[in-house]
């Protein structure tokens, strides 16, 4: 089943949550394909059962590709287990760290990190400098090794600039691909976010990216709460986002969509419906055979 | 430069919120121990450090989203009111402490909802309807987790038809509330927001101030939350349940409490259907007070 239904025109499929299973109930036929957090099997196992309706992508947020603190022999190990039972084509990741060493500057006096790594428990943009870039080359090559499949590597939201940045993102993800056969995962709305906080037109920049390295895109919706737009899982993408998609569907061999709407339990299902909708048609302008 | 060291301070600035309070107060002091050349520390200086609170406040935000499931109504008026990213940065502590203790799930709600309420509560008139949703939802929470915890100490209800007993056979009863009942008062209508909120309709310019009680009883015959839709009167009447009270004196102190001339018979429709559906039943062996 590995790679099934990711060959030719591109997949759509949704990112797991709650109300997902009773969704496929009613329309398995709406999406190929299931996106699944490696967290969420972690901490409830049996969610696997969706893979009985439908194959399963895994995405994983553990990795701290951009970090100098690597995940535990055991965390991995349970990625590549998560790997192999799900059969996925693929492990997207996110360009960021989730851990950092907890430095002699801080006494250790703090109630809420009793140990000498800070846990944020969530992808952290990193400072975009050779150091980091070097460092996500090195965990690209290891947990494609480990994993043995490809690690898509997703870029994360800049809210702010990290100190220590000597490239913007898109720099660093077109050097990262000059220097490997690094493959990517597009979040269109992460990259919106991006151009909002730093003033740029998403809908130019974008093509300034590798974009015949994207093998996934993500799409969600934004949010803006004092005057920053924010990343928002519970809300429908702009259109904007589209326009970006029919961009990158030109010029990309895209072989994956995910809908990230997954921070709710529940997402009004006709409103889903027209989502999944209204990405087949964008994915229905472009002539595959040609790409 | 030591790349490890920024992603240090700036992890350390998302789960420690009194380090980014010091480094926006004394960034020398915070900065002092960590070697970073010039450049680096400059950028430190020149960091958005709102944007980054507000980051933080958005990982909280994000992992927080179970709360979703029993209190989508509460959480789609704090985006609504777009205020939910100030909400979850100001409980960022609290969530930390939450992670590294050994508090339960439901404890970490129960703390979470207390929390709100109190940040909500100096605010109330800019959010109109968000203290109603929060109340009905923690209600509606408290209720349905009654069923599965031991609070089922009367689990087998039974209905008595009250509707062929004389006036003063009425009288004498002494009414017991048939499992959990919480009696809510609110300014606006609960279950109307809510309706408007699914409906995408919700427009807090168009609320109308009125006082409103419903019942929230857990029907242990069935396990299912029961909302009852009371009147003044009526809701007093709940209140004054004890298992000692008779239906005689406990319509005397809703009448004395609420200074109007109601009449018992008018009571009698609201016990008929109360008795008949088991949310009242007697105490057969109390004495009327």
């Amino acid at each position: 089943m590995r790679a099934s239904g990711f060959d030719s025109h591109p997949a759509v499929g949704l990112a797991y949550s709650a109300y997902v299973p009773m969704f496929l109930n009613k329309h398995l036929d709406a999406v190929d394909y299931i996106e699944m957090p490696f967290e969420l099997l972690q901490h409830n196992p049996s969610v696997i059962e969706i893979q009985r309706l439908r194959p399963v992508i895994l995405h994983c947020a553990s990795l701290s590709m951009a970090g100098f603190v690597p995940p535990d022999d055991l965390t991995v190990e349970s990625v590549k287990f998560w790997t192999e039972k799900t059969k996925t084509p693929w492990v997207g990741e996110h360009l960021a760290f989730v851990t950092a060493e907890r430095e002699a500057a801080d006494a250790g006096d703090n109630k809420n990190s009793a140990c000498d790594v800070y846990d944020v428990g969530y992808s952290v943009n990193p400072p975009m400098n050779a150091a980091n870039l070097q460092q996500v080359l090195r965990s690209v090559e290891e947990y494609e090794k480990r994993l043995s499949v490809p690690v898509l590597l997703e870029n994360s939201p800049v809210y702010f600039v990290p100190p220590g940045s000597t490239m913007t993102q898109i720099e660093f993800i077109r050097e990262l691909c000059a220097r490997s056969s690094a493959q990517l995962l597009l979040d269109l709305t992460h990259f919106y976010i991006t151009s909002q906080t730093l003033g740029f037109d998403p809908l130019r920049e974008i093509m300034s990216l590798p974009l015949d390295r994207v093998v996934e895109v993500h799409i969600s919706g934004v949010d803006m709460q004092d005057g920053i737009y924010w990343d928002d899982h519970t809300k429908r993408a702009p259109e904007i986002i589209y326009d970006m998609l029919t961009l990158v569907l030109a010029r990309s061999s895209l072989k994956a969509v995910t809908l990230e709407y997954n921070w709710s339990a529940r997402f009004p299902e006709k409103a889903l419906l027209q989502e999944i909708d209204r990405t087949r048609e964008a994915l229905s302008t472009v002539a595959w055979e040609y790409v | 430069m030591n790349s490890g060291t920024i992603n240090s301070i700036l992890a350390r600035c998302i789960v420690e919120p009194a380090f980014l309070d010091q480094l926006v107060q004394d960034p020398s002091g915070a900065l002092r121990g960590y070697a970073l050349d010039p450049q680096i520390y400059s950028d430190f200086l020149k960091l958005d450090i709102a944007r980054l609170r507000n980051f933080a406040g958005l990982v909280t935000k994000v992992q927080n989203n179970g709360l979703w499931e029993q209190f989508l109504h509460t959480r789609t008026l704090l985006n609504y009111y777009r205020i939910d990213l100030e909400v979850f940065t100001a409980y960022r502590d609290t969530h930390l402490q939450n992670r590294h203790s050994r508090l339960s799930h439901n404890q970490q709600i129960e703390r979470f909802l207390s929390f709100l309420q109190e940040y909500i509560e100096a605010k109330y008139s800019a959010y109109p309807a968000l203290r109603e949703i929060l109340s009905h939802e923690q209600l509606t929470w408290e209720i349905r987790l009654s069923f599965s915890t031991g609070k089922r100490m009367l689990s087998n209800g039974r209905k008595i038809d009250v509707s062929s007993l004389k006036y003063e056979q009425l009288m004498n009863l002494i009414p017991v509330i048939w499992g959990e009942m919480r009696v809510e008062e609110f300014t606006y209508d609960p279950l109307e927001v809510i309706s408007k909120l699914s409906q995408g309709s919700f427009d807090p310019r168009q609320l109308s101030a009125q006082p409103r009680w419903l019942g929230y009883w857990a029907d242990n015959s069935t396990e299912q939350l029961r909302i009852l839709e009371l009147d003044l009167p009526i809701a007093m009447l709940l209140r004054q349940i004890n298992g000692r009270r008779s239906v005689r004196t406990l319509i005397r102190r809703v009448v004395k409490g609420a200074q109007s001339d109601l009449r018992p018979s008018e009571f009698r429709p609201f016990l008929e259907m109360a008795f008949g559906e088991g949310a009242l039943t007697t105490v057969a062996d109390s004495h009327a007070c």
